[in-house]
């Protein structure tokens, strides 16, 4: 075998021209099935309902966008309640486990009607204490960094802390430390006046995360705020969200959460994206059925065209190898090795290119699909990679290889004679 | 002159090669014309969507009706009453205030686990049906328009035949309200295919923003027809000031260009896909012929011999890579045309989140064409100009040796 593996080498070397293109063209449509598959992936991963640690997300039942009184929510996540009561008893249900959203979209210019995107910015007010435990992809935050939305450290801006998003950091053009004066293109004030609001830029959010264009804010001062502008959106939240231990606690406190109030609605995370993307299942279906297929037969295309070409140049030294006794199982072997080498090597190169190139020089695929603006490639690609260009280059070199093995060498020696 | 015969008879010869390098440009080519079709099919759909005559009046700061709210008092009549807004047969001003909205539908519970289960509807809640339909330019197909009584609705084409409804049909949009359909609007290739319209008070209160309890009406937009298009300008800039409302006036196509801008990333993404593919289809072209290099030298060499210059020899090899990927671009770009006219879902979307669900059809436009041609020659010659330039260097008498 090893021998196998030192003659297919050595093949391999003889032609590093041909090699190389073919080895480009699979590295480069590895590459493309890679970012593919990545936002595909990806995309799954949040569709699909999870076993344990299930987030709910609770909202106004039949309008979008959702709105509802933060006094519902109080009701099923503070003591006192009957909701509450009925949701401590069951066995998964983790009472801390809760958090709240208001989305805000503010602009740095009075003037709201010019639109200039690079002074806009999108902001979700929520409970500082509970970012790092209850927000998909702050996992890692510091606590600390999260108090600071309500002790930004300057006397009379209590609760006045912005954390930004690198990307929308950047995009501001602020910097850490920075006042800003924001005016709420979404929220008016008892006048039809715009909301002003004072922040003070606290923090930058983790790099490479789906947050890096967001914002938030704590969710005390918007009420605040609203409050005393006298806004019809006082005392309303977005979404509020639960997370409970598995499925069966998460479809009774759901049931026990609609029951109790007829106009909010409780589903997990995973049904309200399905929702969400069901205007794009063409777009996903034709890409997953339609555009992945097509690019893993153009990679064994151009291997098969490739290896096809090898050995109908090397008929006379297959020949010679029958001669010096190598079975058609190892002549078979030989020509399936060079495709496969080839297959794994530009497969795990069209892995790990876009792994760094995505992931560290460009920081992310920018591809706005709903609530998810970026993706990147993950780690487990280094899998895929080598997995699909061996696959492909295996299924590329069966013809020709099976051709090499039915090579006949009276043929092929009367030819050269 | 070139031995373009010699090239044509090589092709024809060695026709397992080229079949296989032709069936690379075949798919990706394919590939490339359904990825431009189905992004020119919602870009037709924006293009063709709203009057330039038209404005559509939105809040100030907003550019999606979904986020914008107009509160209705006395002096929103000044955006109608104006003199340079158009009036129908009848002295109407051709004025259309609504209310869009998007409903959660609550649909029967999954058997599974007997959970009720959701899906959006995009409504939209109008004063005069009639008007509105006249304003945006659109008729029944069938039926009749709503009546000021009674819980009707009508609704697009498109979104009838997804529910499977017509005309006569009752559904529930929440448990407490049953529409019943009394008309489908001609709504084929327009943004309203898959919208439901209805009164604006259901809407508004049900599902919009009103709030009932505070005695608050409140609109999304309004629809203003004017006696002149090249007034369009002057009336937004202006309308501000008359009203004293915080408003934006925008010509109604311009709404929906801005809406398809979310397009342009769909679009940049077919091309980088479609681009990264044809580098891979170019490397396999360029094995093919190095390959054909190689096993010709000799060949070469006797072409040189007979008086050939290095440029038709040069020229010759490269007309056969340019044969080879006409060949396999044009059958790919006409099996990536059979799939013009397919319907399909997709939405719009102004980038502020909101957005809405369009049905269109997947486009072969003069653009996607061109596009697709551009492509099949650049993969030629880029995938030809190498072995064919290497073909030049070949030395006559050592080749023959």
């Amino acid at each position: 075998m090893a021998k196998l593996l030192i003659l297919v080498l050595k093949n391999l070397r003889r032609n590093p021209l041909r090699v190389s293109l073919t080895g480009l063209a699979v590295l480069v449509l590895v590459t493309i099935y890679v970012l593919i598959q990545s936002v595909l992936s990806f995309l799954d991963q949040q569709m699909q309902e999870k076993t344990t640690n299930i987030r709910l997300i609770i909202t106004e039942r039949f309008r979008i966008p959702s709105r509802f009184q933060k006094a519902d929510f109080d009701r099923i996540v503070l003591p006192g309640g009957e909701t509450y009561a009925r949701l401590m008893q069951l066995p998964g249900y983790q009472p801390e486990a809760w958090t709240l959203w208001h989305f805000m979209a503010f602009s740095l210019d009075p003037d709201l009607s010019r639109r200039d995107p690079n002074r806009f910015f999108f902001a979700i007010g929520t409970l500082p204490e509970k970012m790092p435990t209850m927000i998909d992809g702050l996992e890692g935050i510091d606590p600390a960094l999260c108090a600071k939305l309500k002790n930004p450290g300057v006397s009379g801006m209590e609760n006045a802390g912005l954390l930004l998003g690198p990307k929308r950091l950047a995009r501001l053009g602020v910097r850490v430390g920075d006042r800003l004066q924001a005016f709420a293109v979404s929220h008016r004030d008892r006048t039809g006046q715009p909301i002003k609001m004072d922040f003070i830029v606290v923090g930058v959010l983790p790099e490479n995360t789906r947050w890096d264009e967001a914002a938030f804010m704590d969710y005390d001062y918007v009420e605040r705020t609203l409050t005393d502008a006298g806004s019809d959106l006082a005392g309303l939240i977005n979404l509020g969200w639960l997370t409970v231990l598995d499925q069966p606690t998460a479809q009774a406190a759901c049931a026990i959460i609609e029951s109790h109030n007829r106009n909010i609605k409780c589903e997990t995370a995973a049904t309200a994206v399905n929702r969400f993307f069901e205007p794009l299942k063409d777009i996903l279906f034709g890409v997953r059925y339609l555009l992945v297929p097509t690019i893993l037969v153009v990679m064994a295309v151009v291997v098969s065209n490739a290896i096809g070409i090898t050995v109908r140049e090397r008929t006379s030294e297959i020949a010679v190898l029958k001669v010096l006794g190598f079975t058609p199982a190892q002549i078979l072997v030989l020509i399936l090795g060079e495709g496969l080498t080839i297959g794994i090597l530009g497969g795990f190169l069209g892995v790990a290119i876009p792994h760094l190139l995505v992931n560290y020089v460009f920081k992310g695929i920018r591809l706005p699909l709903g609530f998810f603006p970026v993706f990147f490639v993950p780690l487990k690609a280094y899998y895929w990679g080598p997995w699909i260009g061996a696959a492909t280059a295996l299924a590329g070199s069966l013809w020709p290889a099976i051709n090499g093995c039915r090579v006949r060498v009276a043929e092929i020696f009367s030819r050269v004679s | 002159m070139i031995p373009l015969r010699y090239n044509l008879r090589n092709l024809v010869v060695r026709w397992r090669v080229t079949a296989l390098t032709a069936l690379g440009f075949v798919l990706v080519l394919a590939i490339l014309v359904v990825m431009l079709a189905f992004v020119e099919g919602i870009r037709e759909l924006a293009r063709r969507a709203g009057r330039p005559d038209n404005l559509l009046v939105l809040r100030e700061g907003t550019n999606d009706e979904l986020f914008s709210d107009i509160a209705d008092m006395a002096d929103l009549a000044r955006v109608w009453l104006s003199e340079y807004v158009a009036t129908d047969d009848h002295g109407e001003p051709m004025v259309s205030p609504e209310v869009y909205a998007i409903a959660t539908q609550q649909l029967p519970p999954d058997p599974r686990d007997g959970r009720p289960r959701y899906r959006f509807l995009q409504l939209r809640g109008l004063m005069d049906p009639e008007r509105a339909a006249a304003v945006h330019g659109l008729r029944l197909l069938r039926g009749r328009w709503f009546s000021s009584v009674g819980d009707e609705c009508v609704m697009g084409q498109g979104i009838a035949s997804l529910l499977g409804l017509d005309v006569g049909s009752s559904f529930q949009i929440r448990e407490d309200l049953t529409w019943k359909v009394v008309g489908i609007l001609d709504s084929r290739g327009t943004p309203f295919d898959s919208e439901t319209w209805a009164k604006r008070e259901v809407v508004g209160q049900q599902f919009g923003k009103d709030n009932v309890e505070r005695g608050q009406r409140f609109f999304t937009s309004i629809l203003v027809r004017l006696r002149d298009p090249a007034l369009a300008d002057w009336f937004a800039d202006t309308l501000k000031d008359r009203t004293g409302l915080e408003l934006s006036a925008i010509p109604e196509p311009k709404y929906y260009e801005r809406m398809s801008e979310a397009n342009t990333l769909f679009l940049a993404a077919a091309l980088f896909i479609a681009a990264i593919m044809a580098t891979g289809g170019m490397f396999g072209l360029m094995n093919t012929m190095f390959a054909a290099v190689s096993q010709r030298t000799k060949d070469i060499a006797v072409l040189r011999i007979l008086g050939y210059q290095r440029w038709q020899i040069l020229l010759s090899f490269l007309f056969e890579a340019m044969m080879l990927a006409l060949l396999g671009g044009l059958v790919g770009i006409a099996l990536g045309s059979l799939f013009h006219g397919i319907e399909q879902k997709s939405f719009i979307s102004s980038g502020q989140g909101g957005g809405k669900t369009v049905v269109f059809q997947i486009t072969v436009t003069p653009f996607v064409l061109k596009t697709a041609s551009l492509f099949t020659i650049l993969m030629g010659l880029l995938g030809g100009l190498v072995p064919s330039w290497a073909a030049t260097r070949l030395r006559p008498l050592e080749a023959l040796r």
